[in-house]
């Protein structure tokens, strides 16, 4: 990128460094718990389903693919560095959920505004910023 | 014996501050005192009467607002339930009294408005590193519009709906010299066309945030009738958590309010029928129309009609949020949530003023 990258980068936790490492490799990895299967986000120490409290903890590679559970199109930003861009080119900040179940919280690129619904089919998009970063992004499925 | 605490405790004094988008010279503690000291004037009492304090700060300690206000308390507690924390303070409040720790408790909340990212500020740790990357919207609005465009979807709300909500509040604003937007009446026509900020939602559907503080004085209820001011007791409470963010969300269209709600009104053995006057949490306008439903006031998925049919002010068949709401009287950080309950107890006084409800027996606040 000729353009130095000036928007916010996650500021990552150990609990939550493989999952970071993965999107760098073109993975999206998400915590699974090995004693009952139930796959999570955000990333933590201890499988969160009722009565498990497993820490017997693993990385699923799963397959980037989801629905548009919600979204909204941003005019006005929380973040300085993003508030010239929403006023110009207002985007979307959405909520995907994994087809394998857990919800992220990402935004739908490479799409019309106008054309996106709730339930539609994603498929993820690694945006790579830097060696150590590439966040997850969404856009629709292709057929 | 029965351990409930229906009945065992009252609210006798409240204390406000009027909000202000900045308060030049003044601290976060400062302004807290304010509406501290404002509560004991309500009660005629002094810091030697007050044996309990719970409060909400930002960025202080209860011990920090005890020596500024030059109080000895000998039971203590932050409170920190994000927008509930009102509510729940008053609920915590009569749980001490009823286990015989504290007789006369001091609820105080609030703080200097957010000194420019809200989001921020007040930035649980997932944010940073979940959410920033992908541009939430100017303070809680990304989050409660990805609730409003997925209520949409499953219950068909119109934006003319949801613009009552702030109209009507901003109808009620009028009638109280302490709301921030007292003297600035809105139309739905102006709500509708106002900037949009993260779609759906609208710059009049959003919550200005201010400086400001709000505090009520618990006490016993045998003791409640001798206070100064009509004791307005509390006959049931419930609270509920559900998540800290939205994608582990039970539900983005039902809140916790539909158990917390269930708890408080079992406890008091009233029904949503029983209220008069109801106080909703209300940092956007959808959060009105999803608490209504929830508390029972409007069966699931109807509150946008209901709001567009009903005369929801002061004046109305069922008054909701008299004081303007936060959306009206801003703000004050969690204190924005304390401000239902304080307008809350000086409606059940008699001591509203311009906008008193006339008749009332029974309130519901949320937070």
């Amino acid at each position: 990128m000729s353009e130095e990258y000036s928007l916010p980068l996650p500021n990552i936790t150990s609990e939550a460094k493989p999952f970071w490492d993965g999107l760098s490799e073109q993975k999206l990895l998400i915590p699974k718990c090995n004693k009952c299967n139930h796959l999570f986000m955000y990333p933590k120490a201890y499988c969160p389903n009722n009565g498990c409290f497993s820490d017997d903890l693993s990385w699923e590679h799963v397959s980037g693919r989801g629905k548009v559970y919600s979204f909204t199109v941003v005019h006005r930003s929380a973040d300085v560095r993003f508030q010239e861009i929403a006023s110009q080119n207002p985007y979307v900040f959405a909520l995907i959920e994994l087809d394998e179940g857990p919800k992220l919280i990402s935004n739908l690129i490479n799409c019309e505004i106008d054309s996106i619904a709730i339930g539609a089919s994603v498929q993820i998009i690694f945006e790579k910023i830097n060696s150590d970063i590439t966040l997850p992004k969404f856009a629709p499925l292709l057929d | 014996m029965s351990q409930t605490i229906k009945g065992k405790a009252a609210i006798i004094a409240t204390g406000s501050v009027k909000p202000e988008r900045r308060m030049p010279g003044r601290s976060g503690l400062g302004v807290a005192a304010e509406a501290a000291i404002n509560a004991m004037r309500d009660a005629a009492m002094t810091q030697s009467d007050i044996d309990g304090l719970i409060t909400q700060v930002t960025g202080e300690t209860p011990t920090a607002m005890a020596e500024y206000l030059g109080l000895r308390p000998t039971w203590s507690s932050g409170v920190h339930m994000e927008g509930a924390s009102g509510a729940a303070s008053v609920t915590m409040a009569a749980m001490a009294i009823n286990a015989g720790l504290a007789t006369n408790v001091l609820c105080v909340i609030g703080g200097l408005a957010p000194g420019g990212d809200m989001a921020a500020d007040a930035a649980p740790l997932h944010r940073p590193q979940f959410d920033a990357p992908f541009g939430p919207a100017s303070g809680a609005t990304g989050y409660y519009a990805l609730i409003a465009n997925r209520y949409k979807e499953e219950y068909g709300v119109t934006d003319e709906q949801r613009a009552q909500v702030a109209a009507q509040q901003r109808f009620n604003a009028q009638a109280n010299p302490n709301a921030i937007f007292y003297g600035s009446s809105i139309s739905v026509e102006d709500v509708v066309n106002s900037r949009m900020i993260s779609d759906p939602l609208r710059l009049l559907e959003c919550v200005m945030p201010t400086g400001g503080a709000e505090a009520v004085i618990v006490t016993a209820a045998d003791r409640a009738k001798d206070a100064k001011n009509k004791p307005v007791y509390l006959l049931g409470a419930g609270m509920a958590v559900d998540r800290s963010t939205l994608p582990n969300a039970t539900s983005l269209t039902t809140s916790p309010v539909a158990i917390s709600a269930k708890k408080a009104f079992e406890m008091a053995q009233l029904n949503p029928k029983d209220i008069n006057m109801v106080s909703l949490y209300d940092c956007y306008t959808i959060t009105v129309l999803i608490s209504l439903e929830d508390a029972g006031f409007v069966p699931k998925g109807e509150a946008g009609a209901f709001v567009e049919s009903t005369d929801i002010t002061y004046k109305g068949s069922l008054p909701i949020n008299t004081h303007g709401g936060q959306l009206s009287y801003g703000q004050p950080q969690v204190g924005g949530g304390m401000s239902h309950v304080t307008e809350s107890v000086r409606q059940m006084q008699g001591l509203a003023g311009d906008r008193q409800v006339k008749n009332l027996d029974y309130c519901f606040v949320n937070g």
